[in-house]
């Protein structure tokens, strides 16, 4: 089954967005070889030199290594790998106080409001 | 590759397709704060920033005109008015020219090729068109809009009433029609055969032909190889005919309409065989209505209205430059 | 290519022909069979009624021997006038027209195999009929195979004696060019219907059946010229010995044969590489 993509953005965006999720996620380990760009293609339902562009960057964002011989691994650099992490993470934050402040919450509500779900939730288990 | 720093530059290295994306800093775009849910990234196309050296005077989305022309009125997407002269070529959305192979002969390309039906309008007018190897193109237009009359026109079929069409550099004949695997929209075996005796003739008379490859799809959906066609249903004869096709290995396949008779899940399989037996040797222009089932397995997008070329770009830029699906920008390019 | 293309085409139509070929040797069993009954010697055993009842089957038989060979030769004719245009003007012609040959090796493994059977299925006929033939005489009684050999002998020393008055040198034009004639026209009237195809398949609807009319039209055609050019011939040659006029007649045949070869095959080439309109 084709991976699901949005219809408006562009593909490769996704592409990349969907690549670094997995290895952020452990889905493919450092230094794990990774299936070819034709093979991966044909899994995401995608035009090949799309998946390429894709590879391509996560390549220059340091997350895999194309070797001359055999074919791309994921990077063997936890520290990239956790940045990464860090950096998406950050990312969700922030779309998080946007939102909230979309309702009304300023930042420091939110926060409030979070912590008190967080607090809720380890008192009921 | 070089060590900048990856979150600021624009992505300078050129992808496979050999579009130059220096005008689109979006690599590393989800990494520096902007959010990923499809805003458009700051300095992308949306604000009139050239998107790989083609001036755009504002943005297409306020109805300016793409590249420039003056267009009276258009709607938005920068076609001229009906009734307007053949001569001038209509505005048009081209990327950079693709890579070239070897010999510099580009894989199909189209010289001024126009096609005329009994003294009437011009079926095909003034059409440039190349296309390199290793693509996946879409051939995108309304219904006499010229696309069968240029498959026609790649397969030797018609001859040109001007102009040339030429594959690897050779007008159509014996050595350009070994090279093309063309798929037709009809149903175009002979019925009373069967799939045994069909798979031996294009072995017979393609050299290219992968008989293995036959046999091994036609097993994968159940097709019996000694079913004569005319037992065989509809959709399962298009299966036929497509796995006929794609068991070649031609540099050109022109696919007209492989999924549309087709139910959904056997468009999957057929998608994801187009995929596996992608050679960068090779390129496939596929003429289709069904744009959304196939948007994302293409390059690029062709799209030809009243025989001339419109757009000519990559499924992504048009993504990145109107923030819609290719068939969301078809449906206004032709709106009726 | 051209011989794959042979190879295919022979494959596909081969049924025809043998299924005529069948209908006819069948028939001539028959007709076999029927003249070896003893109604011939005319001490049949049978009563009246029998007899006529016989006599009526033995007509209606030969009634059905004609029209079964009349029907068969053109069945084979005009079978693959319709292959032509079914193979590579209809939707097959999407594969056809498509496969890496050249259209002259399309024309040619069509025309090579049409006329081969044109062929075929005279010698079928003629066969059986000698046949037939055979065995009524031989079945008369008292002539044996051996006579009819002699008898064969002697027609053709007739034949010499007749064209012996002249030059013997005199005979060959004539003969050469007879003999060839046959061989050339059957190629001639198939490419003359490959050429009604080439034009009917020009027109939007119904491409065969404007095929069919034209078909007729070039017959029409045909007989008009035969007849044009003949009656002058005659009229001219009045004075001159018969030997030589069946000769320029031979040669002028022979000519016209050739020439309507060369100008067709040029001409279906043409429809199939320039103006080939497939729907």
């Amino acid at each position: 089954m084709a991976w699901n993509l949005d219809g408006d953005r562009p593909i490769y965006i996704q592409l990349v967005e969907i690549l670094q999720s997995k290895i952020i996620a452990g889905e493919y380990k450092p230094g794990e070889r990774l299936p070819s760009v034709r093979d991966f293609a044909a899994e995401a339902g995608v035009n090949p030199n799309t998946m390429q562009r894709a590879f391509a960057n996560l390549e220059q964002m340091g997350l895999i290594v194309t070797m001359r011989t055999n074919g791309r691994t994921v990077a063997d650099n936890p520290g990239i790998i956790s940045r990464k992490e860090k950096e998406l993470a950050d990312v969700c934050i922030e779309q998080f106080f946007t939102k909230m402040k979309e309702i009304g919450y300023e930042k420091k509500e939110a926060l409030a409001l979070a912590g008190a779900k967080v607090d809720g939730g380890d008192e009921n288990e | 590759m070089s060590e900048q720093n990856n979150y600021e530059t624009p992505m300078n290295e050129t992808p496979m397709n050999g579009v130059p994306m220096n005008g689109m800093p979006v690599s590393g775009a989800p990494m520096n704060g902007t959010p990923m849910n499809g805003m458009p990234v700051s300095g992308a196309p949306m604000n009139g920033t050239p998107m790989n050296g083609m001036p755009v005077s504002g943005a297409p989305i306020n109805g300016t005109p793409m590249n420039g022309m003056p267009v009276n009125g258009g709607p938005m997407n920068g076609l001229p008015p009906y009734g307007y002269q053949m001569n001038r070529p209509p505005v048009r959305f081209i990327m950079e020219p693709m890579e070239k192979s070897g010999e510099g002969h580009s894989l199909l390309e189209c010289r001024n090729l126009t096609k005329c039906y009994n003294m009437g309008v011009p079926a095909l007018n003034q059409m440039n068109l190349r296309i390199e190897k290793g693509h996946i193109v879409g051939l995108l237009g309304p219904n006499g809009s010229g696309k069968t009359t240029l498959i026609k026109l790649i397969n030797g079929l018609l001859t040109p009433t001007e102009g040339q069409v030429l594959i690897n550099g050779s007008a159509p004949g014996p050595y350009t029609k070994s090279i093309v695997s063309y798929l037709p929209e009809r149903t175009y075996l002979e019925a009373q055969k069967d799939v045994k005796s069909l798979v031996a003739f294009f072995a017979e008379f393609y050299a290219d032909f992968h008989a293995d490859r036959a046999y091994a799809m036609l097993q994968a959906l159940g097709i019996p190889s000694n079913a004569r066609l005319k037992t065989l249903s509809k959709g399962t004869k298009e299966k036929v005919q497509l796995i006929l096709v794609m068991s070649r290995s031609a540099q050109l396949y022109i696919l007209d309409e492989p999924i549309a008779g087709v139910d959904p899940a056997a468009r999957d399989y057929i998608l994801r065989t187009i995929l596996t037996n992608y050679n960068p040797e090779a390129s496939l222009l596929i003429c289709t209505h069904l744009i959304s089932d196939i948007e994302n397995i293409l390059d690029d997008v062709i799209f030809i209205k009243n025989g001339q070329l419109v757009v000519q770009s990559t499924v992504d830029n048009i993504r990145a430059q109107f923030g819609k699906t290719v068939d969301s920008y078809f449906r206004e390019v032709f709106a009726c | 290519m051209l011989k794959k293309l042979i190879k295919s085409e022979w494959k596909d139509t081969w049924a025809v022909g043998t299924v005529c070929s069948i209908v006819v040797v069948g028939l001539a069993i028959i007709g076999m069979i029927i003249f070896s009954m003893d109604i011939w010697r005319g001490n049949s055993r049978m009563n009246d009624v029998m007899e006529g009842f016989t006599a009526t089957m033995i007509a209606f038989y030969f009634m059905m021997l004609v029209f079964g060979i009349i029907g068969v030769v053109l069945v084979v004719r005009y079978f693959f006038f319709y292959r032509y245009y079914k193979n590579l003007f209809t939707d097959h012609g999407y594969l056809m027209n498509t496969l890496p040959v050249k259209s002259t090796d399309l024309i040619f493994s069509k025309l090579i195999v049409g006329v081969i059977w044109q062929f075929l299925i005279w010698i079928v006929v003629v066969a059986s009929i000698i046949g037939m033939i055979l065995a009524m005489v031989v079945n008369a009684g008292e002539i044996q195979i051996s006579d009819f050999w002699d008898a064969f002998k002697e027609f053709f020393e007739a034949l010499r004696w007749m064209f012996r008055d002249e030059d013997f040198m005199e005979l060959s034009p004539f003969f050469i060019c007879t003999m060839l004639a046959a061989v050339f026209w059957p190629i001639a009237e198939l490419l003359l219907m490959y050429a009604a195809v080439g034009i009917g398949q020009l027109s939007k609807k119904r491409k065969f059946l404007v095929a069919v009319f034209i078909l007729i039209g070039f017959n029409m055609v045909k007989s008009l010229v035969v007849n044009m050019i003949s009656i002058p011939i005659a009229l001219v040659s009045e004075n001159l010995p018969s030997q030589f006029t069946m000769n320029l007649m031979a040669v002028i045949g022979l000519v016209i044969t050739i020439g309507m070869i060369i100008g067709l095959y040029f001409a279906n080439k043409y429809f199939l590489e320039k103006k080939l309109n497939l729907e």
